[in-house]
């Protein structure tokens, strides 16, 4: 019982250090619960997505996809064509992900391309490739749209004639699916609509689990050379479930905009990558094994530290500056020391094969010590 | 001779025969739109010297093959803290600069000992882990620029917040100490920074002659192959934490000499993205994953601040439009890119 | 064979759903005007106490002489508008209108009061 408990404990430090943190900061920050209750409501909706979107790839033993920015850019591709062409409402953000699908497709492909000729530090060259696309990015919608690529409302392009301006207003589809369905308990109320979608995706991802290509994945995961002389083409589906999880991000990330209701063209998406995986992290994932309560959990967190903390550091020394520097220390730190707790353990493992190995070895008199 | 060209080709690599060219074609275009080639190679050199520390603290732990150095934000800071401590103390010119790095290089061991211990439980996974290293201890300073005890008028806020400016200007203290030293001026456009590249050839020398004593010659063999080194009684462990703390060292130099020539010192997330373009430089050379030399520095150095240098003013001149900044991204990180999708294929056609 | 004639059915399928969405979600300004205007050689002026609402935005009062703006989407539409007369009674006037797209529509108040034809004009619109 006791090492029970203390394998649980070991197995979920992460999240115990943060529940200890958020226990404390809470009322030194002095919100008020309802205050802090809809505020995770609204942080669920908007994140849930674009977290849930880095699961595929971890099953197929791919590490955290930080290539989900590129996704994020694709979405945004697709806001700026309906911001475009004005088609606001429902219509407008499901058009805006229809549009982002094939580009979601394509940039998946070349990410699967190019992580798969980096076996083995896929999350480096993943998290490399992101700045690399967005300068792609930028190359088009800064300097080639509304040259190359037509755009008629000339209010989202900058005064020079050419370029989507820094900002774009997303009044069109401001809180569209957030207030499709409208539900009010108390203060408090809830998207249910993007619940939904949600709920729905959770479906797909236990569904997606049990299907061929999910156990195809599995087995990559596991081991790519017993997946490979099993028959499984490792390349192929290590490329599909990138291009799965970019799609999603981009839905994702348009999901994410609608709520917040403004688009920042050259910075939305950049740290999307970050704080989705450090909420995942957060949550009780790892690099090799990722839940979707892993998700919910990470987010709540995540996010309940990132509204405290700014204001429990003003309150305990006077300065929001510090809980802010102090939640981007945390977020960054908390990968640091996740990453490097899970490359520890495969060392571990590693070097206590390499030594049975050698063990068996010297038993049979093959190798002489 | 086709064969030749195929050699140099497949040795060189495209990415770099592409810049390169580019950057000739950049030189060539200069007297064309309008602008003085002198004095956009002074420019290149000047930013030449100040990076090419920076670049220089790649070296050791790329040979002991503990990979790209991300973590490269860690050695910054220990130099930031020595950059701030000199202005503090007050120390002006060279004296200055020299309090500067000698405050710094402690830090700089302390910090690299800890991170050096940690790579070494990590490996294999070095690279990323290093990246967030980086990126929390720029965000942990930061915390400390806001509550450490520093009180110099030139680096508190005017109107009396606590903490230290974002930027703090050095030019007071040992601004342009090494680029004024010794400074060869050819006509009223061309100058060259000697004291800085005298610097920089200095630490090239301390690196060269550090890979010839006996421990600098295991880490190289740690680098090349660790069970090997191992199999050889060379203490690993022991050798790939030396290389981190002497590659954080050179970090936590090359800030200080970057500072002297730049003008400020950039406190808070200023260092944060500082990794990356210092990685792409050195990939740019012709470094790889897994080996980097003194060469690879000085052409990796040369090429890159040449491109970031050149094509805003020779590009803004034809286009009239700003892209270098997108140039820079793209570049620089299509070439740690091009470095990490290319390194296992070599390693597969060996084994 | 049969796997690409589907594929290519779906994705028809997809580009026309794609339309569709387009031509429900497009924004059309609609501007309303409470002025005095002559058609017809008649004059129709400006009425006072005007409230119109169209779709389901909120209700908005248009006094003499302004035009408002607003913007909904899709094809058909719904105006409303209540108008107060001097002696207090309410008047409900209710219509319908439909528009293509890249058009927008200029509605005059006095003239739908008056039940004239020409109530809506349509024009082309290019942002």
């Amino acid at each position: 019982m006791n090492k029970n408990l203390k394998k649980f404990l070991i197995n979920n430090a992460v999240p115990i250090i943060f529940i200890v943190f958020s226990i404390m900061a809470i009322p030194v920050s002095g919100f008020s619960s309802d205050y802090l209750i809809q505020e995770m409501i609204i942080r669920l909706g908007r994140n849930s997505f674009l977290v849930l979107s880095l699961l595929i790839p971890i099953i197929a033993g791919m590490g955290l996809n930080f290539g989900i920015v590129l996704g994020a850019m694709a979405g945004q591709i697709g806001l700026i064509f309906i911001t475009d062409w004005q088609v606001a409402g429902v219509s407008g953000m499901i058009l805006a992900m229809i549009i982002s699908t094939p580009i979601a497709i394509i940039l998946g492909t070349l990410g699967g391309l190019v992580l798969n000729k980096a076996k083995g530090r896929e999350m480096v060259t993943s998290y490399i490739l992101g700045f690399f696309i967005n300068g792609v990015y930028q190359l088009i919608v800064l300097y080639g749209m509304g040259k190359i690529i037509p755009i008629t409302n000339k209010s989202i392009l900058l005064p020079r004639g050419y370029g989507i301006r820094n900002a774009i207003d997303l009044n069109n589809i401001r809180r569209v699916l957030d207030d499709l369905i409208p539900l009010k308990i108390g203060n408090i109320s809830v998207p249910v609509a993007t619940f939904i979608l949600i709920a729905l995706l959770c479906l797909f991802i236990i569904w997606f689990r049990k299907t061929k290509l999910g156990q195809d994945m599995r087995a990559i995961g596991q081991d790519m050379e017993v997946a490979r002389s099993s028959g499984i083409n490792v390349e192929k589906t290590r490329i599909i479930s990138i291009i799965i999880s970019t799609i999603l991000a981009s839905y994702g990330q348009i999901i994410f905009l609608q709520n917040i209701g403004t688009m920042n063209t050259y910075n939305s998406h950049e740290q999307i990558g970050m704080f989705s995986i450090a909420a995942l992290l957060i949550g009780g994932a790892s690099v090799i094994k990722a839940t979707i309560p892993n998700a919910f959990v990470g987010i709540i967190l995540f996010h309940l530290m990132f509204v405290v903390s700014p204001r429990a550091g003003k309150e305990l020394i006077g300065q929001a500056q510090i809980g802010e520097y102090f939640r981007v220390f945390i977020s960054y730190g908390i990968i640091a020391l996740s990453l490097a707790l899970h490359s520890w353990k495969e060392l571990k493992e590693k070097e206590r094969n390499r030594t049975a190995l050698r063990e068996s070895l010297q038993k049979d008199g093959k190798v002489e010590s | 001779m086709k064969a030749k060209f195929a050699e140099f080709i497949e040795n060189a690599g495209w990415p770099r025969i592409i810049i390169g060219l580019f950057l000739l074609s950049l030189f060539i275009m200069t007297p064309f739109v309008g602008l003085r080639i002198d004095n956009s190679l002074t420019d290149v050199i000047v930013r030449f010297g100040m990076n090419s520390v920076l670049v220089l603290s790649m070296v050791p732990m790329v040979q002991a093959g503990t990979g790209l150095n991300f973590g490269l934000p860690l050695g910054v800071v220990a130099g930031l803290i020595g950059a701030v401590t000199s202005i503090e103390i007050g120390t002006k010119g060279f004296l200055g600069f020299l309090t500067a790095i000698l405050i710094a290089i402690p830090f700089a061991a302390i910090f690299g000992y800890g991170y050096g211990k940690l790579l070494n439980k990590v490996k294999g996974g070095e690279m990323m882990i290093a990246t967030y290293v980086g990126f929390s201890s720029v965000a942990f300073m930061s915390i400390l620029w806001l509550i450490l005890p520093y009180k110099s008028p030139d680096m508190i806020w005017a109107y009396g917040g606590s903490g230290l400016r974002t930027t703090i200007s050095v030019e007071n203290y040992w601004f342009n100490v090494l680029n004024d030293f010794l400074k060869i001026k050819i006509g009223s456009h061309f100058e060259i920074p000697t004291g800085m590249i005298l610097f920089f050839a200095l630490m090239c020398l301390i690196v060269w002659l550090f890979f010839r004593t006996k421990t600098g010659t295991a880490i190289t063999a740690v680098g090349a192959n660790q069970d090997f080194a191992r199999a050889a009684g060379i203490n690993v462990d022991k050798m790939r934490t030396i290389s981190v703390v002497f590659s954080t060292i050179l970090a936590a130099v090359g800030i200080v000499v970057y500072q002297q020539s730049f003008g400020f010192i950039q406190l808070y997330l200023g260092p944060f993205y500082m990794a990356f373009p210092t990685v792409a430089a050195i990939l740019l050379g012709g470094a790889s994953v897994h080996k980097a030399t003194i060469t690879n520095v000085l052409i990796g150095t040369f090429l890159f601040q040449g491109i970031l240098t050149m094509t805003p003013s020779v590009i803004n001149n034809i286009i009239q439009t700003d892209m270098s900044e997108t140039i820079r991204i793209i570049v620089s990180n299509g070439m740690i890119l091009y470095a990490l999708t290319r390194t296992v294929k070599a390693k597969k056609v060996k084994s | 064979m049969k796997k690409n004639l589907i594929r290519t059915a779906l994705l028809l399928l997809l580009i026309i759903f794609s339309f569709f969405l387009y031509s429900t979600g497009k924004i059309h300004y609609v501007f309303i005007d409470n002025k005095t205007v002559t058609s017809e050689d008649k004059t129709f002026s400006a009425l006072d106490n005007v409230s119109v609402f169209v779709d389901k935005e909120d209700s908005v009062v248009i006094k003499k002489r302004i035009r408002k703006q607003f913007s909904v989407s899709g094809k058909n539409h719904k105006i409303t508008v209540t108008i107060k007369d001097n002696d207090g009674t309410e008047i409900l006037i209710e219509k319908k209108f439909s528009l293509k797209l890249s058009e927008k529509a200029i509605i005059s108040i006095p003239l739908l009061y008056a039940g004239e034809e020409n109530w809506i004009e349509k024009e082309k619109f290019n942002p």
